[in-house]
């Protein structure tokens, strides 16, 4: 067990070190930074000023090694538009993402579980159709129309919901919604296959000649095998929303960290945007680690390995 | 004699061939005709716009901003979806934004096929450190924030068709490599790949002749379900305004132009909403539908 | 066959016809299957795979997919109807006083419970008392199958034990709620060859220590004989013969039978290192014609066997067989062989 913490540790570790070169070099890739911090009309020394003080004049190696030093430290550097901390950035906005991604899963697992439970126990029957009906729905439906549907719907037909901002808790509702549908599908078919595999499986078969009741069967016996890869797969979902709820933030106007890279992104504030991509694969590298150690929790072949 | 059917040749014929097998199938597979009606009437009607579409979808006319569509009150025949802000005929504009989304999604679905194809293949083949690299190169991709990593790509190189098909293409590689690399590594497990290896057959000769025609069918099926993926996300940049640029009319910015008037003028962000979510459902029923049928016997 | 007292009759089964639903119509899986087996005593049920010993059982056991029905005269267990019992009356019986050892024991145990939990809970879902008598029921029934450190088994999980261990555990597990009838399909069929002997001997002592009835399914003619008090041929769907064992390997009467003994390697004259096989292959259900059902492999048939269906014939007590031919010609023709 303990191998295999550090092997997934250690493969992880590279993981984060490749994203952090890669989201490094993106914004080095960006055309010249110094010409576009100075302004348009900035003179040829002022350039050279700006290079210098923002380091842009040394080679990309030991730029890059400043930045990973200086991060490893707690340092992302500072906003080149607002002079903020990026630290502090983050942590002011990740907390909005992280309630809408994390209610957002919550939601998709509390619908999309029972439902591949139900479909691949009554497999081809009415709910097994209008399970893969719904999953067919949430993911071609385009998630930012979507979201301007609900807000059309909820927010101003009905009035039952506001639609832009996190002043309450109900904002969170819609765009949890939004988010939810997006993820529900994979999460349904997942476990409807692996209910699939599982209630085929002479265990279960011998669960039934114990006379246990059906529903001990299906979700002691059948889910609990069938679950294993719906946890890898919620991790990476998670993740996922993290990073992809910029759409959602933009409709409903939310000031999360999707937002906060979004606006970076179109004033190539660099230190921002690199470090938002650095700070969101480390999330989705521990997320996953987690799913392994839970997975690890649930499969006692892979804990007593 | 030479005419005359022998009996071995009679029982030969007992046994379509896996294609006319899934011919049979696919006739009575009706997820599979509605998806390919909407993805074929999708591309007539990408590749006739310029013939079918009523009026240019870039000519402006201040007199005739947001007309009605021709269901609704004071509607005409001169606007069928009636005009959006700049008095821009919508389905001309819808007609042409079926080419933007046609070209990306395929695109896209095509040059990330190659890529992860290309990966998984080399991976599942050689095996040892050429797959840990692949193996890698996955989980890195996996770790960065796609979406995030594809709105800085296009701040960085512009939102051309080229630029953006290409940018979701290097989304997209990654699931073709990983179910290439599965299924080269199941075909390389057959005992026939052991045998052309045995007559010496080159490994150029059994990868693109026996481990190919192969997986090409999962390969086909991965590369529908990216298709689909990838139109979504262009609208979905495009209406971030970090995709398509206007006026070039993406579906995704037709409902972003649309936004502001979306309480007076609900059916101009429905109609290009309902669109993409049209063509996406048909080609998941095309994608599904081409599993089913080309499945093994019994097999679902 | 019904010479002795119905009380000590545990399970009796009378023209049992499975079906399974197809496409083209309702195949018929099993033929008018007829036995009966008694307290303490042990029934075979013989034949090749494919010839619908397993479909009885699981048809026994209420498990058929969703997709075949059952109709019999009767099916009677224990003084219960089985046939129209609901599925909640049906699964108070399961388990409890009727229970099933599977083939594989790499795949009947929970990969992720361990195996206490798998014991216990069959022990108490069917009210046999709370967890601490179950698990004390468990750790004795685990000492009496040969697992030592029986308490501290059960905290494993089935992937550390050895195939013949889970095994053990499986037939521990089916006698938790001490069962009048185990049916056994095939129990050994997965195992080494040097733990088969240990574990069917196993089988054999807790049989006659708990006075079960048991069924035991299988394709070993080797088994049968050391095992079996009674067999029944099972062929295509059809009881073909059945005897008690004695008789039945003294002198077996349908040609079918007679064929499964000569491919006994060793059985006959030495010098005679032929080694038999019977031609042909079982018919699948859509390829079997009306009248005998192994006409198409018999060595010794007729055009009359193609006519109506066979009756099942009794010759002495305890045994019967379905062939039109007479008995004097179906036993010369296996003493010169």
């Amino acid at each position: 067990m303990l191998k295999y913490i550090i092997k997934r540790l250690a493969i992880a570790i590279l993981v984060i070190i490749a994203v952090s070169v890669i989201s490094f070099a993106l914004l080095r890739l960006s055309g010249n930074l110094a010409q576009s911090l100075a302004g348009e009309g900035a003179t040829q020394q002022q350039i050279a000023e700006i290079e210098k003080l923002y380091g842009l004049d040394k080679p990309l190696v030991s730029q890059y090694m400043d930045w990973v030093v200086k991060v490893l430290q707690g340092d992302m550097g500072r906003s080149l538009f607002t002079n903020e901390p990026v630290f502090r950035m983050i942590v002011d906005h990740i907390g909005v993402t992280a309630i809408i991604a994390s209610l957002a899963l919550t939601l998709a697992i509390v619908i999309a579980i029972p439902l591949g439970v139900f479909a691949g126990v009554y497999k081809n029957s009415w709910l097994d159709r209008l399970a893969l009906g719904t999953a067919v729905f949430g993911s071609a439906i385009p998630n930012f129309w979507f979201a301007l549907v609900l807000i059309y719907v909820f927010g101003v037909q009905l009035r039952m919901l506001p639609i832009s901002g996190n002043a309450t808790w109900q904002h969170y509702i819609l765009p949890a919604i939004t988010l939810a549908t997006g993820v529900m599908p994979q999460i349904m078919r997942l476990t409807r296959a692996g209910m699939l595999d599982t209630l085929d499986a002479e265990y279960v078969k011998m669960a039934w000649a114990k006379g246990l009741n059906p529903m001990t069967v299906f979700f002691k016996h059948a889910l609990r095998n069938a679950i294993l890869p719906v946890v890898a797969l919620s991790a990476v979902s998670l993740g996922f929303l993290l990073g992809g709820s910029v759409i959602v933030e933009a409709v409903f106007a939310l000031n999360g960290i999707g937002s906060l890279a979004y606006h970076a992104i179109k004033q190539a504030d660099f230190p921002v945007v690199q470090s938002i991509l650095l700070f969101l694969s480390c999330i989705y590298v521990v997320l996953t680690f987690l799913a392994d150690l839970i997975n690890a929790r649930l499969d006692p072949r892979i804990r007593l390995r | 004699m030479a005419s005359a059917p022998t009996a071995t040749n009679t029982q030969e014929m007992d046994y379509p061939s896996p294609w006319q097998n899934a011919w049979e199938r696919s006739k009575t597979h009706i997820g599979l005709q509605i998806g390919f009606s909407i993805v074929l009437l999708a591309a007539l009607a990408a590749i006739f716009a310029p013939l079918i579409a009523p009026a240019d979808p870039y000519a402006q006319s201040l007199t005739s901003r947001l007309l009605p569509a021709v269901w609704q009150p004071n509607g005409s025949w001169d606007h069928i979806l009636g005009t959006d802000a700049y008095g821009r005929d919508v389905l001309s504009r819808l007609l042409y934004g079926t080419q933007v989304t046609m070209i990306v999604g395929f695109g896209a679905a095509v040059v990330s096929g190659i890529v992860g194809s290309v990966l998984g293949i080399l991976g599942g083949y050689f095996g040892g450190k050429v797959d840990a690299v692949v193996i890698f190169l996955i989980n890195v991709k996996l770790a960065m924030p796609g979406v995030l990593i594809a709105l800085s790509l296009v701040s960085i190189f512009g939102g051309s068709l080229i630029s953006i098909t290409v940018i979701l293409a290097l989304l997209f590689w990654d699931r073709f490599a990983v179910v290439a690399r599965t299924a080269t590594q199941q075909v390389c497990a057959n005992e026939y790949i052991a045998a052309a290896e045995c007559v010496g057959a080159s490994r150029t000769w059994i990868i693109f002749r026996e481990i190919l025609p192969n997986i090409a069918n999962q390969i086909i099926i991965i590369g529908s379900l990216e298709m689909a993926i990838a139109i979504l996300v262009e609208a979905a940049l495009s209406f971030l305004g970090l995709g398509i640029q206007p006026p070039t009319p993406s579906w995704g910015i037709l409902v972003s132009e649309a936004r502001a008037f979306m309480f007076l003028k609900p059916h101009l962000i429905v109609i290009p909403g309902m669109a993409i979510f049209i063509l996406v459902i048909g080609i998941n029923l095309l994608g599904d539908g081409i599993r089913d049928v080309t499945a093994p016997q019994g097999r679902n | 066959m019904t010479s002795s007292p119905a009380s000590e009759t545990v399970l009796d089964v009378k023209n049992l016809n499975v079906y399974i639903k197809t496409a083209v119509g309702p195949l018929q899986a099993t033929k008018d299957v007829s036995f009966q087996v008694r307290r303490g005593e042990t029934l075979a049920i013989v034949g090749e795979s494919g010839c619908g010993k397993t479909i009885t059982s699981l048809a026994l056991m209420g498990l058929l997919p969703k997709a075949a029905f059952v109709q019999a005269e009767s099916c009677n267990f224990a003084g219960t109807e089985l046939q129209g019992l609901t599925r909640s009356q049906l699964s108070r019986i399961r388990g409890k006083s009727m229970s099933m050892i599977f083939q594989d024991p790499m795949t009947s145990l929970n990969p992720v419970y361990t195996i206490g939990d798998q014991l216990a809970e069959v022990y108490v879902k069917h009210g046999m008392g709370n967890k601490r008598a179950a698990r004390e029921r468990a750790i004795m029934l685990l000492e009496r199958v040969g697992i030592k450190n029986a308490a501290e088994r059960l905290s494993y999980y089935p992937h550390q034990l050895s195939g013949g261990l889970r095994q053990r555990v499986v037939i521990a597990m089916a006698l938790m709620c001490g069962p009048q009838l185990i049916i056994a399909d095939e129990p050994t069929t997965a195992l080494d060859v040097t733990v088969q002997a240990r574990t069917l001997a196993l089988l054999g002592e807790l049989q006659r220590e708990f006075g079960l009835a048991l069924i035991l399914i299988t394709h070993d003619l080797g088994i049968v004989a050391s095992m079996a008090d009674r067999v029944a041929v099972m062929y295509a769907g059809c009881v073909v013969e059945a005897a008690t064992t004695e008789e039945l390997f003294r002198s077996p009467l349908h040609p079918y039978t007679q064929g499964l003994m000569r491919c006994i390697p060793g059985r006959h004259k030495a010098g005679d290192s032929h080694l038999h096989t019977i031609p042909g292959m079982v018919p699948s259900l859509v390829e079997i014609r009306p009248g005998c059902v192994f006409q198409n492999r018999c060595a010794m048939a007729i055009e009359r066997c193609g006519g109506s269906d066979i009756e099942l014939r009794d010759v002495e007590e305890a045994h019967s067989f379905r062939c039109i031919m007479p008995q004097a010609e179906l036993a010369s023709s296996w003493l010169h062989s």
